[in-house]
């Protein structure tokens, strides 16, 4: 079990920049979360404090002693691979124990071992078959086995979930969370998922670019993005996002200048803030539909319904402003059709600073 | 549109296609092999066409099963093989492997290794008769520099075998080279990233990662020399005539003296069904290992 800490890690690939000095510590026994688009450097981190890869300069400690110029093997850290990686010419079993085997451990250890992981991932109907026809939920459950066999200081996981279909992808995610509490390893995960991280992670550290765009527990990431971009990014769909321009305590929405009503406390905050070009966020869950037009000290703004889904309990309800779409999501059965008025929970809003996209609160 | 008429199925476009191919292999293989058989059991020979041939039986086959020249051909034969593939295969899988590590000029080396393989066999033997001259051949000259004293290549029975050795390992090493890199760069690169995070040195990564993975096109280059080998006559020709006196005749050698020089062609034709019959009985053996090694991780 070790803390993790990454000083100013930065690493080019030739003339690119895949990770731009990022600053991270990762607390013994937590779960954290690399989530971010395609390119922006998680896997490339994640692969930096494996060893697979060498940062261009910067620092790597495990424990507060510096791993980065150490070779993988001697980290004592285990990886699962997106693709899983396992070894096609072994049975699973001697897959999973070829860590012991590569670092020499007593047959009766190994064989201890073994017995452990199988129980804990119930493989033992899988330990004398080789992998090659096997479908990819047990191809994933050997190679977690691998990686948790040799108890690792930490456990990196490179997109473990991407190649399962959604159903089994729930499941695994559920186990791989119960596994991680139950053998409190520090994990690092990488995801482009939402979802995955916010189900899984301690903290999500969101990155773009290279850099880390926010850190936080999944719960504060969704309710208080810290810029455009986790808002946009997390959530599913994500936060909706709208021009307005402030004018004598008034809210000007889109080209039109549709004005939206701003309650008090909001009101003095901007003026606090003292900015007129903002963007604003919010949910989709704090935007509500009606046909009546309400009193003049409610927000809203008329629109009109363009489409509607039905997930689960939920209805989402599509508008348009300008050229930005709007999603909606609500679970009473009011009608949600043709034009009427979109209420705008606005205690619930997020103001961006419209140049740098950073939240002002 | 019409609809072609059923006679047409894609079986019989396939079989029209084939045809042709077909035709030709039959007059050149299936042709000379039934006359092969044929004539295995006859006294007759080419040269005497006047002479009927006389059925005889399976005396040309015992003539050869209980003959001690023959039977010290195989010997030699099998030595040969023995030896100079054993060396070529580690040598080859040895270096490349050394090569799979990037440096600077790899592709140039690799190329200039490559090239012996390319060269005609009655090339390389001249041209190592003169290596191997035992006045002034350049090898013996280069050994007198580091002490080693006068060697009689090609005059001696055990340095012949060793001079063939040599020259058959200089020409095909690289196939097994060429071989060996095409199997290794055909493992994933992941799987040599997941044995380093799980701990594996170097060598344990050769032996449970590289070797196995890589074992069947290796097997299929194993096979492939040793048949090569086995009927290596040309490079003998050029460069030891089969001598000295006959120590470095091949069974392949003795064909080629059985059917043209001595004309024996009954004689000759049981000879070279034994050959064949040795060369698939060892083809039969590999591919029946390679089968079972592709076989089980597919499944």
């Amino acid at each position: 079990m070790a803390e993790v800490t990454l000083k100013g890690l930065e690493k080019y690939y030739g003339d690119v920049l895949a990770v731009d000095s990022i600053d991270l510590t990762i607390q013994d026994k937590e779960f954290v979360v690399l989530l971010g688009p395609s390119g922006c450097g998680k896997t490339t981190t994640l692969r930096c404090i494996t060893g697979l890869e060498r940062p261009t300069s910067g620092e790597i400690l495990f424990d507060g002693e510096r791993v980065d110029h150490l070779l993988p093997a001697t980290r004592n850290v285990a990886m699962v691979f997106q693709f899983f990686a396992l070894y096609p010419h072994l049975k699973a079993k001697n897959i999973i124990t070829f860590p012991l085997r590569a670092r020499k451990l007593p047959k009766d250890q190994i064989r201890e071992k073994l017995e452990w992981v199988t129980e804990m991932f119930k493989l033992s109907h899988l330990l004398d078959r080789y992998v090659g026809g096997m479908p990819p939920g047990d191809k994933q459950k050997i190679a977690l086995a691998r990686a948790i066999v040799r108890e690792p200081n930490v456990l990196l996981l490179d997109e473990p979930l991407s190649a399962l279909d959604e159903k089994y992808r729930e499941e695994m995610r559920w186990q791989l969370g119960h596994i991680q509490r139950e053998l409190k390893v520090t994990t690092v995960y990488v995801t482009h998922d939402q979802r995955e991280a916010m189900s899984l992670a301690d903290r999500i550290i969101l990155m773009r670019d290279g850099k880390i765009v926010q850190e936080a527990p999944p719960e504060e990431i969704y309710q208080k993005p810290a810029t455009i971009f986790s808002g946009y990014f997390i959530g599913s769909p994500g936060m909706n996002m709208f021009n307005v321009a402030l004018e004598d305590n008034k809210l000007m929405v889109g080209e039109k200048r549709i004005p939206l009503f701003l309650p008090k406390p909001q009101q003095k905050s901007l003026a606090e803030a003292g900015e007129k070009d903002l963007v604003i966020g919010i949910r989709p869950e704090f935007l509500s539909f009606s046909k009546e037009k309400p009193g003049d000290d409610v927000p809203s703004l008329p629109v009109k319904i363009f489409s509607t889904e039905q997930i689960g309990n939920y209805k989402i309800f599509n508008f348009r402003i300008d050229e930005t779409i709007f999603h909606g999501m609500v679970d009473k059965a009011n009608p949600l059709e043709g034009e009427g008025v979109a209420l705008f929970q606005m205690d619930k809003a997020r103001f961006f600073h419209r140049e740098s996209g950073k939240a002002l609160f | 549109m019409k609809k072609m008429p059923a006679m047409l199925g894609d079986r019989a476009i396939c079989y029209f296609f084939l045809f042709p191919t077909l035709v030709l292999l039959l007059f050149l293989i299936g042709y000379p092999f039934i006359m092969l058989i044929f004539n295995s059991f006859f006294r007759y020979s080419v040269l005497r066409p006047a002479i009927p041939a006389e059925f005889i039986g399976l005396d040309n086959y015992l003539f050869f099963l209980t003959d001690e020249y023959t039977w010290a051909r195989f010997v030699f034969t099998g030595k040969f093989v023995i030896m100079a593939v054993s060396i070529q295969f580690f040598l080859g899988v040895f270096i490349s492997y050394l090569m799979q590590t990037k440096f600077k000029g790899r592709d140039v080396v690799f190329t200039l290794i490559l090239t012996p393989m390319m060269l005609c066999p009655i090339i390389v033997g001249l041209f190592w008769r003169y290596l191997f001259n035992a006045e002034w051949g350049l090898v013996n000259y280069l050994l007198s520099l580091v002490g080693v004293p006068f060697i009689d290549w090609l005059g001696n029975p055990t340095y012949s075998l060793w001079a063939t050795i040599i020259a058959d390992t200089w020409m095909w090493t690289p196939f097994t080279i060429l071989l060996a890199t095409a199997a290794f760069s055909g493992i994933p690169k992941a799987l040599y990233e997941a044995a380093d995070v799980d701990g594996a040195s170097a060598s344990f990564k050769f032996l449970h990662i590289t070797l196995p993975l890589s074992a069947p096109v290796l097997v299929i280059a194993l096979l492939l020399r040793l048949i090569d080998s086995f009927k290596q006559f040309d490079l003998f020709y050029a460069l030891t005539g089969g001598g000295p006196g006959d120590a470095t005749q091949t069974v392949s050698f003795l064909l080629y003296k059985t059917a043209f020089q001595y004309f024996y062609t009954g004689e000759a034709s049981a000879l070279g069904m034994i050959l064949l019959v040795i060369i698939i009985g060892l083809a039969s053996i590999f591919i029946r290992y390679l089968m079972s090694l592709t076989e089980r991780q597919q499944t």
